[in-house]
């Protein structure tokens, strides 16, 4: 069963795609996307996913959403500051780059959170293909279905971590600096600005708004777009990944400027959020499916709305440490590896 | 023809920085501005695609006062935290009285 796990995860056109952007930029191919169309994949990414997420809160009693959303949000704040003083103190980074990494890990990437729903509905089918009497009930309890809020609870982790890691970067800038440095503070966009920013920016303005619109919606106004945004889903996903292998593939020559420390730190960090994430999903009242979501989340490191956030509020932070860490070691771990692994962690810890 | 003397600013900075720039240009005196995508490698690593953050590549033709003015708010504001480039050239620009 744990093979047939491993199997979904690593045989799904999306992964596949994935390694085949990592293996053109080793060969070293003309491969390239337009940049719009890169624009284009992501906005109809967060579109689709804010859209269904707002549809399924539509028809979820609020009591059952409350817990899980706390638990998000719980993670949301917690991570970045324990993962800044584990950076500062035990990787050495200076205060901009552990607050910027902190930032990423602590919020989501939306791609990875598709990528762990297409897992689970390939694991439903699968299951069904095995066995196809089973119940709702004993599919739940294999984890082939999740809550179909999950959305909502992306959402949620998107920006606290964010702003926790600037805040926490501010303090401690603040503290260090003497009254001959004030003048230095100049350059540094306001916090309100970054705030402003922060909202309106694509990634949170598209999945907000689209949640709201979903739940307005509701179901017959999901079903109107549906076949837009719901079929097509995991195509895109595809195309989305093969992109982001060509820019894993370039960022894999950096893994050797930014030190075993951080290779090891984007391996082990996950894997405790993961775990971290699934105990407070079935603290939460989440099935095994939706806690391995949970867990997932808590995992996965930005590399949308986070870089774009750090550029403005953090410019000290170089981006070689951030992006390299986020894309080319986290992610490929936790779409590959990852998924499976915190399925199997789901497993023990419901005891199934 | 009759050319106006005038300064060519370039500025090549991160594409995030594009509305503060434009702000603190047009506070200091410039009267337009013109913006192009630029990709390059330097000291800050490769800046090559949307997704890993892009540069603007920002030209203003402005009096040689305000380009000092420009480069100062630059030199304050902006170095010691951005990876950012600017140059002045001469310009010999038709209708030149526009842009003073």
């Amino acid at each position: 069963m744990e093979l047939q796990a491993l199997a979904v995860s690593l045989l799904s056109p999306m992964v596949l795609a994935f390694a085949l952007g990592i293996i053109a930029t080793v060969l070293k191919s003309d491969l390239k996307f337009p940049e719009e169309l890169y624009t284009a994949l992501t906005i109809y990414l967060l579109v689709a996913i804010g859209l269904k997420g707002g549809y399924k809160l539509s028809i979820t009693p609020f009591s059952q959403f409350v817990y899980p959303a706390l638990a998000a949000l719980v993670l949301g704040l917690a991570i970045p500051i324990w993962a800044y003083q584990i950076l500062l103190r035990v990787g050495k980074f200076d205060i901009a780059n552990s607050a910027a990494i902190a930032a990423h890990y602590g919020s989501v990437s939306a791609v990875t959170f598709g990528e762990a729903l297409a897992f689970h509905d390939n694991l439903k089918a699968a299951l069904l293909e095995q066995n196809p009497q089973m119940t709702e009930e004993a599919l739940k309890l294999a984890g082939g279905i999740y809550e179909g809020f999950m959305p909502g609870l992306l959402t949620i982790m998107e920006f606290p971590a964010i702003i926790v890691a600037i805040l926490t970067a501010r303090l401690a800038s603040a503290r260090l600096a003497t009254v001959g440095d004030v003048a230095e503070a100049n350059g540094d966009a306001s916090l309100g600005k970054v705030m402003q920013e922060l909202i309106a920016g694509k990634s949170n303005l598209l999945m907000i708004g689209f949640s709201i619109i979903g739940i307005i919606c509701g179901k017959r106004g999901w079903e109107q777009v549906a076949p837009f945004f719901d079929t097509p889903f995991r195509g895109v996903l595809a195309l989305f990944l093969l992109e982001a292998g060509l820019v894993t593939g370039r960022r894999l020559g950096d893994l050797k400027k930014v030190g075993g420390f951080l290779i090891a730190f984007g391996i082990l960090m996950p894997v405790l959020h993961a775990i971290l994430g699934i105990y407070l999903g079935k603290l939460a009242g989440l099935s095994l499916g939706g806690a391995t979501i949970l867990g997932v989340l808590a995992a996965s490191a930005s590399y949308i709305a986070a870089p774009a956030a750090c550029r403005v509020a953090l410019p000290q932070a170089s981006p070689t440490y951030y992006l390299t860490a986020s894309l080319a070691i986290t992610f490929p771990f936790n779409i590959i590896v990852g998924l499976p692994l915190y399925h199997y962690f789901a497993k023990i810890l419901y005891g199934a | 023809m009759k050319t106006v003397s005038l300064k060519l600013l370039t500025i090549i900075a991160d594409e995030a920085l594009q509305k503060r720039l434009i702000e603190d240009v047009k506070k200091l005196g410039a009267k337009g501005y013109t913006i192009e995508k630029a990709y390059g490698e330097g000291e800050h690593g490769g800046r090559i695609s949307a997704w890993e953050g892009e540069n603007i590549r920002l030209e203003l033709l402005v009096s040689p006062e305000v380009a000092d003015k420009i480069l100062e708010k630059l030199a304050c504001d902006y170095f010691n935290k951005y990876s950012i480039i600017a140059y002045l050239c001469d310009a010999q620009v038709l209708r030149g009285e526009k842009f003073l």
